[in-house]
């Protein structure tokens, strides 16, 4: 399963750039699926503090936004 | 920001909240400060969490534009093992799914306002996840149904009798997705021989509809209240272990108020530059 992902990751690399407003692919099909564990991951927060998935959880989990833009 | 005021709901629930980019911590320094936002926005300046997570906009934005680095934009809820329990994806920027509906859908709602119907065979109450929403955003209409003892309604794929069906009027600001079942039960009417999926007791349906963009909602933004009306039909047939109702309908309305779009940028000297060539 993971070399298929890698071989499709590796496709989609590949493959030239869509003109901007084309339809692209369905990002529901990219980043974990459910039922799969997340990457570990590391980032500063607004305050310029290091945080990573244990630091970010609750006693239940996270709900984690990936957004575009602050800026723009 | 909508997500803050869902922050304190995802509180109770066990839920942390973070929101990663991938802005400069000066640039999600200055947007928290702008927009009161508590909760940790992450900084992912080289994108490196968002190729991590695999969920990098290439095929949009190749490297070189201002925008190269961005990710589609989308929410994972991950338990305390860091598994996916849930997860919400659009397929295009503006159309973002508001966290209430992800709550909705998750089976929390603290619906804001609920309008009670009440009919010979059930009882209706409908609500939403939110009661506003900016242009482009997704919002969760919800109906839940108590039916009264001994009745049951059709489900989808009943032969013979009109299965429940809500039925949104269409109108240009609005997309509406296909409107979400629970499961049904096979029903086995001995009389006639036939078995037919329905739904008794208690259960809810969902409809998502997406606001259309900004550009949409110019002129209904210039005035005092600008709301859209979301109305439609449901389409039902109940029947009882030895009384059938006929088909039946019944009017159902929504008021989704419209909230301007956030157009503003962050300080220039801090702002993102397209890459020179």
């Amino acid at each position: 399963m993971l070399l298929i992902l890698t071989a499709l990751a590796l496709a989609m690399a590949q493959s030239p750039p869509r003109p901007a407003g084309s339809p692209s692919v369905d990002p529901a099909t990219l980043g974990p699926a459910v039922g799969k564990p997340i990457p570990r991951f590391e980032a500063r927060d607004q305050d310029g503090r290091s945080r990573d998935f244990e630091s970010l959880a609750g006693p239940n989990g996270l709900v984690l936004v990936f957004f575009r833009s602050a800026d723009w | 920001m909508e997500l803050e005021s869902q922050r304190e709901a995802l509180r109770r629930r066990g839920l942390g909240l973070a929101a990663l980019s991938y802005d400069s911590v000066a640039i999600l320094k200055d947007f928290a400060a702008r927009k009161k936002i508590a909760f940790p926005l992450l900084s992912d300046p080289e994108s490196a969490v968002i190729r991590a997570f695999g969920i990098l906009n290439e095929a949009d934005y190749p490297p070189g534009q201002m925008a190269h680095g961005v990710p589609y934009p989308g929410t994972f809820v991950i338990d305390t093992q860091g598994i996916v329990r849930s997860r919400f994806f659009e397929k295009t920027y503006v159309e973002r799914r508001t966290a209430a509906s992800i709550l909705t859908l998750s089976g929390e709602t603290s619906p804001a306002s609920a309008n009670e119907t009440s009919t010979p065979t059930f009882a209706l109450s409908t609500s939403s996840s939110s009661t506003e929403a900016a242009p482009g955003q997704r919002v969760t209409l919800v109906l839940d149904f108590a039916m009264k003892p001994t009745m049951h309604a059709y489900a989808p794929g009943a032969q013979g009798y009109r299965a429940l069906r809500l039925r949104l009027d269409a109108q240009p600001l609005l997309t509406i997705h296909e409107t979400a079942f629970p499961a049904s039960r096979p029903y086995h009417f001995a009389p006639l021989h036939e078995t037919v999926p329905i739904f008794e007791g208690r259960f809810r349906i969902t409809q998502d509809v997406t606001l259309a963009s900004g550009r949409d909602f110019t002129e209904l933004l210039k005035t005092s209240d600008p709301a859209l009306a979301v109305t439609g039909t449901l389409e039902y047939q109940v029947c009882s272990d030895r009384v059938c109702y006929p088909p039946a309908a019944l009017l159902v309305h929504w008021t989704i108020r419209v909230l301007p779009l956030d157009r503003e940028r962050s300080p220039e000297a801090i702002q993102h530059k397209a890459a020179t060539h």
